[in-house]
């Protein structure tokens, strides 16, 4: 499966999930499992990529 | 003499190929005309002046829709040249795999990108298209790619009941960070304000909540992007929350440039320090300079005040008004 299709089956895991949350209906197992498994190959987020991006609101409270 | 820190959100274009019903945009509410824009030399040597008197330690790209200006890489890349990381605020509908890469090539670091709901027609009727599927589909391809990505909620009336499945979906595409800004009824949001309704502070403060507990189920954290008042004993309870400050309050180091080159402290209102390319820079410098006590910014503009049901007493440089209806 090319990459393309792989993201078509991810993205359509993810619709199902978003429907199932909605109607507060745990997520099909195969549809977890296809993304835990996807998930685990992720590169871990930057974390200081993330904190600057976080940063860039209006900044901490104890300001 | 080290050259004060700061951090810049700059509202590059002011269009967008969406119609987000709570868009904060100031002048999207007709009472204001949208910023003019510099052209690319003049926001080049704009960006240039500020670089050499401050240490600027991100910059979030924004708009409107920063992809639709035609000359983003062109700043892009002179920002990428001063080393200052950037963060690009997207509603994604622009992006592609290959503009990804062009993107991170030009010195993108992490990327916003809004999700609003599980549900495709609420996502969508808040934002006056229909994108939730890209939304989703982009997210898969950024994470795919390696990217960093924060989601951003924007919590009205009509989809707070749908934060806590956002945060598990987003849990399952392995971003563990999200930003949740509470509805601030300013520029188009103030036009449908009435419509698509502003969570009161017990709503926010139960749905702050739940999602703490969400978070510490999923190991997430929630960043508030705009202010939440919270009493004391609640805020013990909010170890998953990191809240929010005012960006007009004492001591901030956020400033918002926009597409003119004008230097705002807040991205609700229209007032302005001064332009970049005539007196902002010295005036900001004088304001950066001021010992955090004299900060005397906060006396140009009053923090917005939203009463307990919603209601915004008032913001900005903006005299009180009552909601509006669309």
């Amino acid at each position: 499966m090319n990459r393309r299709e792989s993201e078509e089956n991810l993205l359509r895991a993810v619709e199902r999930m978003c429907e199932s949350h909605s109607k507060g209906l745990s997520p099909a197992t195969a549809d977890t499992k296809l993304l835990d498994d996807w998930r685990r190959e992720l590169p871990v987020q930057g974390a200081t990529g993330r904190a600057r991006a976080l940063k860039c609101n209006y900044g901490p409270a104890e300001n | 003499m080290a050259q004060p820190r700061i951090e810049i959100w700059f509202e590059l274009e002011t269009r967008c190929n969406l119609h987000c019903k709570f868009c904060y945009n100031f002048w999207k509410d007709g009472s204001a005309q949208a910023p003019s824009r510099l052209s690319t030399a003049e926001t080049i040597e704009a960006l240039r002046r500020l670089f050499d008197a401050v240490d600027c330690q991100q910059m979030a790209i924004s708009g409107g829709e920063p992809l639709l200006r035609e000359d983003l890489y062109e700043i892009l890349a002179f920002v990428r040249s001063r080393s200052v990381p950037m963060v690009l605020t997207t509603n994604s509908t622009l992006l592609s795999p290959t503009k990804i890469v062009e993107l991170v090539n030009l010195g993108v670091t992490t990327f916003q990108v809004p999700l609003h709901s599980l549900n495709r027609e609420v996502h969508d009727y808040l934002c006056g298209l229909a994108c939730w599927e890209q939304t989703l589909r982009n997210l898969i391809s950024l994470r795919s790619m390696g990217q960093n990505v924060v989601p951003v909620f924007v919590a009205t009336a009509c989809n707070l009941q749908d934060f806590p499945g956002v945060m598990k979906v987003c849990s399952c595409l392995g971003l563990d960070e999200i930003i949740f800004n509470r509805f601030v009824p300013t520029g188009l949001g103030r036009i449908y304000e009435n419509t698509i309704g502003v969570p009161d502070d017990s709503s926010l403060i139960r749905a702050l909540l739940q999602a703490n507990e969400i978070a510490l189920g999923l190991n997430m954290w929630v960043h508030l992007g705009t202010p939440i008042t919270v009493s004391g004993e609640i805020r013990s309870r909010l170890n998953r929350i990191v809240l929010a400050s005012c960006p007009v309050g004492l001591g901030q180091s956020r400033w918002l440039i926009d597409a003119n080159g004008n230097i705002r402290r807040c991205n609700q209102s229209s007032l302005s320090i001064g332009n970049l390319l005539t007196d902002g820079l010295r005036i900001l410098l004088q304001e950066l300079d001021k010992p955090r006590s004299t900060n005397s910014g906060a006396d140009q503009i009053k923090p917005c005040k939203i009463l307990s049901d919603g209601q915004l007493l008032q913001l900005g440089d903006n005299p009180v008004h009552a909601p509006r209806s669309e």
